[in-house]
């Protein structure tokens, strides 16, 4: 039982990772490093993405347009950040992502109100 | 924060293990390897902060280590990322790499083969005539008992070669010389690395009479835009370049 219910939430995260590191981008341009500690931080641990799925995640998603990539020097003795930042497109596909969301979550509201 | 030289060798050895599981040109390649060795660096320092220490030892290494996947799962969720866009090779670069392939297999054979030559020259055994034994009677039994063991070595080590080429490079490397020269992999379609069971399905017809090149002619057929013989489409393979 208890697999099941985590491939149910793998698939569930699955959804959920674009949407997230699109709209802390949205705030300001993130490291990978930096993007999967935030994310783990504000959310308590709930959505936790490890590099290994956040960098493929990302890359895709630089790939669809909805991102851009920039090399950046950091203090010494530490090797050079890769940083996203959101483009227009992906500005605006956040924005449908949201909309759709609330949308779900709304009809899902209703679904649980439900009484027959 | 500084590092010593035993955690930057530690962080290189992990970038090492994933980057040699990645199946991409070299600049993507060089784009993954910069950016997890950055994610090395900020996670071990995090732990070496978190232990109130301002040098990054080994040990901090292996903590932020614990924290990120292991190398192959990494490797391996990278490829899948890059799985739709890799650039797949179609009939000729794959007949070239045959053809190296096939040169240095028969190379390889004729070198096992060679010492077993040389003894039959020595012994006068007839090459033609099988049935003709009287060569036998000229030597005494240690002779024929050397010649008999190195007939035995020499058949089996060419039997291992001629099945192992390709299922043991492809299955271990993900490629064969050939290939490897000529720039290809073989990958599975989610664009990870193939293993022993893939290696053997893909090249099954290559032991099996012509069924290699019927598998072939399948490929530019029927599978021409995947780019996958018919044995490919059953293993789930695919070759593909990597620059």
């Amino acid at each position: 039982m208890q697999s099941e219910l985590e491939k149910w939430l793998k698939e569930l995260r699955k959804g959920s990772t674009k949407l997230a590191m699109l709209s802390l981008l949205s705030l300001k341009d993130m490291y990978g490093y930096e993007l999967t500690r935030e994310l783990g931080h504000i959310t308590d641990g709930v959505i936790t993405l490890k590099e290994s799925n956040a960098y493929p995640a990302l890359h895709m998603l630089e790939a669809d347009g909805l991102i851009k990539s920039y090399w950046k020097e950091t203090e010494a003795g530490m090797p050079p950040r890769k940083y996203y930042s959101i483009t227009v497109e992906g500005r605006a596909f956040l924005d449908d992502m949201k909309k759709e969301w609330t949308k779900h979550s709304e009809a899902m509201e209703n679904v649980w109100k439900f009484k027959g | 924060m500084e590092f010593n030289e035993d955690a930057k060798r530690e962080i290189e050895k992990n970038l090492k293990d994933i980057i040699n599981n990645i199946n991409l040109d070299n600049k993507d390649r060089t784009d993954i390897e910069k950016e997890l060795r950055s994610t090395y660096y900020e996670s071990a320092e995090a732990a070496a902060r978190a232990r109130n220490s301002t040098v990054v030892t080994t040990g901090d290494v292996n903590t932020a280590k614990a924290g990120l996947c292991t190398p192959k799962e990494t490797a391996a969720s990278y490829m899948r990322s890059y799985a739709s866009t890799l650039s797949r090779a179609g009939f000729w670069p794959r007949l070239a790499a045959f053809i190296i392939d096939s040169i240095i297999l028969c190379a390889t054979i004729f070198i096992l083969t060679l010492p077993m030559l040389v003894l039959m020259v020595i012994l006068n055994v007839p090459f033609s005539k099988s049935s003709d034994y009287s060569w036998m009677g000229q030597h005494n039994p240690a002779v024929l008992a050397l010649f008999f063991g190195l007939a035995l070595i020499t058949v089996v080590s060419d039997i291992i070669v001629g099945i192992g080429y390709y299922i043991v490079l492809e299955g271990h490397f993900g490629y064969t010389v050939g290939k490897y020269l000529l720039g290809m992999r073989v990958l599975k379609t989610d664009g990870t690395k193939i293993g022993y069971k893939e290696s053997f399905l893909r090249n099954l017809p290559k032991y099996i009479n012509n069924l290699i090149i019927i598998d072939a002619l399948i490929m530019l057929i029927f599978f021409n835009k995947e780019k996958q013989r018919g044995f490919d489409k059953v293993a789930n393979t695919m070759v593909i370049h990597v620059r």
